[in-house]
């Protein structure tokens, strides 16, 4: 799997990349395993006890790409396990890590297994059982590579943190490296493997403070057995966002710990990475068995959104693109967006187009920068390739509002996000006479290195049924013929800017002749552009 | 201030080290403002710590002074005058090369310059430089020989040495302004005998015209004024003997005549010097008695030099023999607004504007153009500093802030505001004044936050921008600078603004990789830059990185084939070819003498005669880029293409995007010349958007790039030095270690030094300096400034070339690849 962030993403492919691309061998399954290790890699007592459990009628099972031949094999054995009406989703609109959602209320299910790798964000409306897959995880290498990485620094503090496909193994990791190796102050970052509470709706037949706990944390045994339920773990404990949490061991802040890393080079690591920019990050790949340190392509990545922020600074019309329909609060991410871009005085439009791939994005010339509302691993693009930039929703929000000044922090979750805007407002409106500050005042435009004067979008004092009204009255054109600046809309004047608006009619100008052979021939290649 | 008559607005300006400062010491003096005890020494308008301790000035500062002349010489003004005050606004320029934007800055807001060459090592590059922008600014030149007391007291010169030496500074100078000879200036060459030439020097305080030594003589002889003046100079003698005048140097008997100018000029100078400085107590009495000086008790008893300075100092006063040529052969703003409004009103030539510029109307519509930004002392605020030329402006007025990318009738680049107050700068310090009418240089208050650098303020809505200042020198040396604590970054962005408001030339920017990048001219430039931010603007600590050089990204030669690329969908496709263009054509839209907003049809004229274009082709070009200003051209040489110009907004922003992130390394493209040879679009619209267009015609351009055998492009510094003899072997051996090399030797006449012409890679160029010194014992001291961009040998899809080698590194440190993406990325086959 290549870097997300120095390649492009996946999810930006177009189409066709996706229906060409080659799976590699090693994230395939090896045909040659046993039904029975075959049932052990997709969990399925697991799943079955699960949904006889609670009484699942209706149940999806969604499949990325590389796991879909086996899709059949999991049908047949949970059918014979359980009563529950089974259906297989692919191909989801925005990206295999996330749970699709819409998909899965198309058949009405009530519970989704989610197969693969994941994203682990916290979905909206549908409960969801995550199966990871069991890879092998040499462990004594693993812990061989620790050790190096520390330096025998067994008072160090460290976080343990992993691919998701390696949770089973993480307790036996630090078993290890507490009782052989003898570090003391390790941490190790859980995760959520299931969602089964996450509605009111599914809440009712069951008693929510008896929820499964969680996997792992019965395996390592050190530390107490229960754990507050996932979706609010982000909050109150100290956490990483995204069902994936851990408790720092008392009077530690994050800044003393380190992180290691056991996963080979994926998006969940650089998200990791841009998140604990604070700490020092180490990684190893089970897959090549090296082991190295993160921290200065870190810096790097973080040094190129902070180009992508500046860019949004200078930016006038915002595109919002949505690229979730599951992940939990973004439709009030997306209010809030609405919210800060009307307030910065700038204009917004809402794009929902799937999967996001340039030619989509290029069709809008008008937008200057596209937010990406989408799962935490899916919003980091790099958009290189992209005819304009594309930035989280926490980049926006530091751009726009001027008073936040980065700190190197990086957040990518939604309702954090959403959290701390409250709190930042409350703070400020204390002090809300700073505001010394012009107005009008252009600002100087790092990418650039010139002023950048803002041009605003205010709301139009009218309401929708005076302009509606003021448009069917007649409308003075001026010599510009401007009719769009009565919405002061972004549209109509970058239309203005166009040497080509499709509205000439030209008349008298073309001159007359006789109809003439056209083009013939099928688009893959036409009879007349042989000869060039 | 109100008599517009009466002021004189101008820039001083020389070669590094002729010593401009130490002259305007003088002037200042005179006006009182320091002691004249220090005048010389003081360097009144070096304001800054760090231009003291250097000895060099980094900033150009004004000063206005207040002076009276004698009633005699009002006579001799040949223009309109009101009463015998004078107001000179003085602008003091920094003289080495890197620097020379400011020069750029100050000369734009004054009508006349004072040229200070040094007698010793005579007219230097920078002084050609700036004597050519003056030139092109219809700036009117006065000329100052500096420094003749080196040649009297180190180089012992003979009178009639010293004559040939003023006659060939005099002579370079006029070389050059007859070179950029113009129309509407008129000839404006300078001449000893009309008065436009002083001698003096700067450090001791002393100078003449002509002028003064043929009042003193022409009452003795009982000749006109004038026409003494004219006997003064040249070959003109004196036979005292038959008291008569001749233009041959011998008398009838063959016997060598003086020449005037050593007789009567020379002499007495000789004279006093070889009494002083020999200590000859009773003839430098009797010398005294007769010149009519009177010293002051304290300074009788003076000896040897000290005693030379006064008595020259009270004997021809320099800030005399300056302000005479100043107010009577300088242009006041009432003349020179009248020829130079055409160069600086970029709307029509008719209009108000225009009209109150050219009569330099106190009561016209307000034209102010701002020039530079001067630093308060209140962190992070600035005077906008600039010339009123026309109208009135004044605290609390309303005024149209125009931006230089104002276009009339649109509302970018424009603020409405008021001015909050107007103020005089007088070197270190600033004097509020109430209003200020046209033909003045002013400091506003107020307006900083909405102009970066220069820009124009009126109260007309018509009107249009004061044209912008064209600088000699480009920004080629960037290094990246970040904080060394991550919280600091706001404070660095907030300096860098700073610093770009600052200097008239620096750029601050990001590149994609999210680096700051400073941009100076020169390492020097760089440097002060740097220390300003960290020290001034940002206030926090930063790290430089080391100095990098942007490169172009070219083609060498035509592709034998077209580049075909294919839409997303696979229903469109372009076919398109690059051209390489010629080098004249490049620097001839660079310099903007071929523009996008040309008219196309006048355009392709010229593209026709000079570039061998054909006709049709350059008519249809469709933009330039990068930045719509940049020297590639997008060509349309297709022949009845459907829905054609449906796309045309879609290439050109795909050919903006292409040509500022060339194929190879992302760096500027430039001299590329892309034809679209032929488009099949899909027949419904929506199939042929934006969305397919753009990235499709941004991969055909990468791909006709590397098809047409791609190169890159260094820039060049054309280096000057000047050495004695004795030093040649150290700098050929410097400039050949560095990739330079000598196309220009020559040996400045009646001197023992030479001059040396060179051209340097930039990327070569870092510590040049330094090691030039230490090679030549530090007597070599070379001006380095941007010359031109360079092919450099070599493809950089090959290994085993330094091409290959330095594309690769641009890509490393920019976080790509290291390998050049193959064709096969771009290019699509039928």
């Amino acid at each position: 799997m290549s870097s997300p962030l120095t390649g492009a993403a996946p999810m930006a492919d177009s189409g066709a990349e996706v229906i060409q691309r080659r799976i590699s061998p090693s994230s395939l399954l090896d045909p040659t395993l046993s039904p029975v290790d075959r049932a052990i890699f997709y969990d399925i007592a697991r799943t079955a006890e699960a949904i006889n459990a609670h009484g699942f009628a209706k149940v999806a099972l969604q499949f990325p790409d590389a796991l879909l031949p086996d899709a059949g094999f999991v049908y047949q054995q949970l059918q014979v396990l359980t009563q529950a009406e089974f259906f297989v989703l692919a191909d989801t609109t925005y990206g295999s890590c996330c749970v699709d959602e819409v998909a899965a209320e198309h058949v009405q299910a009530e519970l989704v297994v989610h197969y693969g790798h994941s994203c682990l964000c916290a979905p909206s409306r549908v409960p969801v059982l995550y199966v990871f897959g069991q890879y092998e995880l040499d462990i004594l290498q693993c812990c061989r590579a620790i050790d190096e990485s520390f330096v025998s620094d067994k008072q160090r503090p460290i976080i343990i943190m992993y691919d998701v496909a390696y949770h089973r193994h993480a307790g036996a990791v630090v078993d290890y490296l507490s009782t052989t190796l003898g570090y003391q102050h390790l941490v190790l970052s859980r995760i959520s493997t299931e969602h089964l509470a996450t509605t009111q709706k599914t809440l009712d037949n069951e008693n929510s403070s008896q929820q499964p706990t969680d996997a792992c944390c019965s395996t390592t045994g050190s530390t107490c057995g229960s754990v507050p339920a996932p979706h609010c773990a982000c909050t109150r404990v100290q956490a990483s966002p995204h069902g994936r949490w851990y408790e720092l061991l008392p009077g530690t802040t994050l800044h003393d710990y380190a992180i290691f890393y056991i996963g080979t080079e994926s998006r969940a690591l650089s998200h990791i990475v841009l998140t604990h920019s604070q700490c020092q990050i180490f990684s190893f790949d089970p897959m090549t068995g090296k082991h190295c340190e993160q921290t200065p392509k870190n810096n790097r990545s973080l040094m190129k959104r902070y180009y992508l922020m500046q860019k949004a600074r200078d930016a006038d019309v915002v595109g919002i693109v949505v690229g979730t329909l599951g992940v939990a609060h973004y439709l009030e991410m997306l209010h809030h967006l609405k919210h800060i871009i009307r307030q910065a005085g700038k204009k917004h439009y809402q794009f929902v187009i799937g999967k996001i791939n340039v030619a989509k994005l290029a069709n809008f010339m008008e937008i200057d920068v596209f937010v990406l509302v989408a799962c935490p691993e899916n919003s980091l693009i790099d958009s290189k390739e992209f005819y304009r930039p594309i930035v989280t929703p926490f980049e926006l929000e530091l751009s726009l509002r001027s008073e936040l000044e980065w700190t190197g922090r990086y957040v990518t979750d939604f309702q954090q996000l959403l959290a701390d805007y409250e709190s930042q407002l409350d703070a400020h409106s204390s002090g809300t006479s700073m505001n010394a500050v012009d107005e009008d005042a252009p600002h100087f435009s790092v990418i650039t290195g010139r002023l950048k004067a803002q041009r605003k979008y205010r709301p139009v004092a009218l309401d929708d049924d005076s302009l509606a009204s003021s448009m069917r009255s007649v409308t003075l054109r001026n010599q510009a013929q401007e009719l769009s600046t009565a919405l002061g809309s972004a549209a109509g004047d970058y239309m203005l800017q166009r040497s080509f608006r499709g509205l000439e009619q030209k008349l008298g100008e073309t001159a007359v002749t006789k109809a003439e052979q056209g083009r013939r021939g099928i688009a893959r290649g036409y009879t007349t552009e042989k000869d060039i | 201030m109100d008599r517009v008559t009466n002021v004189r607005n101008m820039s001083v300006i020389a070669h590094v080290d002729h010593g401009k400062s130490t002259l305007t010491d003088s002037l200042v003096s005179k006006a009182g403002i320091i002691s004249s005890a220090k005048a010389g020494e003081a360097r009144f308008t070096d304001t800054r710590q760090d231009e003291q301790d250097r000895c060099i000035t980094i900033k150009s500062t004004a000063i206005s002074m207040y002076f009276e002349m004698n009633e005699e010489d009002l006579s001799e003004v040949k223009q309109k005058t009101d009463g015998n005050g004078f107001l000179i606004n003085l602008i003091d320029s920094p003289g080495h090369v890197d620097f020379s934007s400011e020069v750029t800055a100050a000369l734009r807001v004054t009508d006349g310059a004072l040229v200070v060459v040094d007698c010793v090592s005579g007219v230097s590059v920078q002084t050609e430089t700036v004597l050519r922008q003056a030139l092109t600014e219809r700036i009117k030149p006065v000329v100052i020989v500096n420094k003749v007391d080196r040649a009297l007291l180190e180089l012992q010169l003979t009178k009639e040495d010293l004559y040939q030496t003023f006659q060939r500074t005099v002579e370079n100078v006029n070389v050059i302004v007859s070179t950029y000879f113009e129309q509407t200036l008129g000839d404006v060459q300078v001449y000893p005998e009309r008065g436009t030439v002083a001698f003096g020097s700067g450090l001791h305080g002393w100078g003449f015209t002509l002028r003064q030594f043929a009042n003193r003589y022409a009452k003795k002889f009982g000749v006109d004024k004038e026409k003494m003046m004219t006997k003064l100079w040249g070959e003109n003698y004196f036979n005292p003997a038959t008291r008569k005048w001749t233009n041959k140097g011998t008398d009838a008997n063959g016997k060598p005549l003086e020449r005037a100018f050593n007789m009567f000029v020379l002499d007495p100078i000789f004279k006093l010097f070889d009494a002083i400085m020999n200590f000859k107590k009773e003839q430098t009495a009797t010398m005294l008695d007769k010149l009519n000086i009177i010293l002051k008790v304290e300074e009788r008893d003076l000896e040897g030099k000290a005693l030379l300075k006064v008595v020259m100092r009270r004997f021809l006063p320099a800030a005399d023999a300056l302000l005479e040529m100043i107010v009577i052969h300088l242009p006041s703003p009432v003349t020179a607004q009248k020829y130079r409004v055409e160069n600086l009103y970029e709307g029509p030539l008719d209009d108000e504007c225009a009209e109150g510029i050219r009569n330099t109307d106190p009561n016209g519509p307000l034209m102010l153009y701002v020039s530079k930004m001067v630093p308060t002392s209140d962190k992070g605020r600035f005077y906008a500093f600039g010339r009123v030329f026309s109208g009135t402006v004044r605290s609390g007025l309303k005024v149209r802030i125009q931006g230089p990318n104002y276009v009339p009738g649109k509302k970018e680049d424009l603020f409405v505001k008021n001015i909050q107050r107007t103020i005089l700068m007088m070197g270190r310090y600033i004097e509020p004044i109430e209003d200020c009418p046209a033909g003045n240089i002013v400091g506003l208050v107020g307006v900083d936050q909405f102009l970066l650098k220069s820009g124009t303020i009126t109260t007309l809505e018509s009107a249009h921008n004061m044209r912008v200042m064209k600088f000699s020198v480009s920004p080629v040396v960037q290094v990246a600078v970040e904080v060394k604590n991550a919280n600091d970054l706001p404070k660095l962005v907030e300096g860098l603004k700073r610093l770009s408001k600052s200097d008239p030339c620096v750029q601050c920017f990001t590149s994609d990789s999210g680096e700051h990048i400073v941009a100076g001219a020169g390492e020097l430039h760089l440097e002060i830059c740097l220390k300003d931010l960290e020290e001034d603007h940002a206030q926090v600590p930063i790290k430089v990185g080391d100095p990098v050089v942007p490169y172009c990204e070219t083609v060498q030669s035509e592709a034998e084939n077209y580049a075909l690329s294919k839409s997303p969908n696979k229903h469109n496709r372009i076919f398109m070819k690059a051209v390489p263009m010629q080098e004249e054509l490049c620097k001839e839209i660079e310099e903007g003498n071929i523009h996008p907003r040309d008219d196309p049809k006048a355009r392709a004229r010229v593209l026709a005669e000079k570039f061998e274009w054909d006709p049709t082709d350059a008519r249809k070009i469709w933009c330039f880029g990068p930045e719509t200003t940049g020297a590639n051209l997008l060509v349309d040489t297709t022949k009845a293409v459907q829905y054609l110009n449906e796309i045309k907004d879609s290439c050109v922003a795909a050919f903006q995007w292409a040509s500022k992130e060339g194929a190879l390394a992302e760096e500027k493209m430039r001299g590329i010349r892309f034809n679209v040879l032929d488009v099949t679009l899909h027949a419904d619209a929506i199939h042929r958007g934006g969305g397919q267009i753009i990235p499709t015609c941004r991969r055909v351009m990468y791909a006709s790039q590397l098809m047409a055998n791609p190169g890159i492009q260094e820039p060049i510094y054309l280096v000057e030095i000047q050495c004695p003899e004795t030093a040649m072997g150290g700098i050929y051996g410097v400039l050949n270690r560095r990739r330079g090399h000598v196309f220009a030797e020559e040996q400045r006449p009646g001197t023992p030094l030479y001059n040396i012409k060179a051209y340097m890679p930039v990327n070569e160029s870092f510590g040049f300096t330094a090691d030039l010194r230490s090679n030549t014992g530090g007597q070599a001291f070379p001006q380095s400034v941007f010359d031109h961009w360079q092919l450099m040998n070599g493809t950089p899809l090959e290994a085993g070339n330094k091409v290959y080698d330095i594309v690769r590194g641009i890509r490393k440190r920019k976080g790509l690849s290291e390998d050049v993406p193959g064709l096969d990325r771009y290019y699509d086959k039928l």
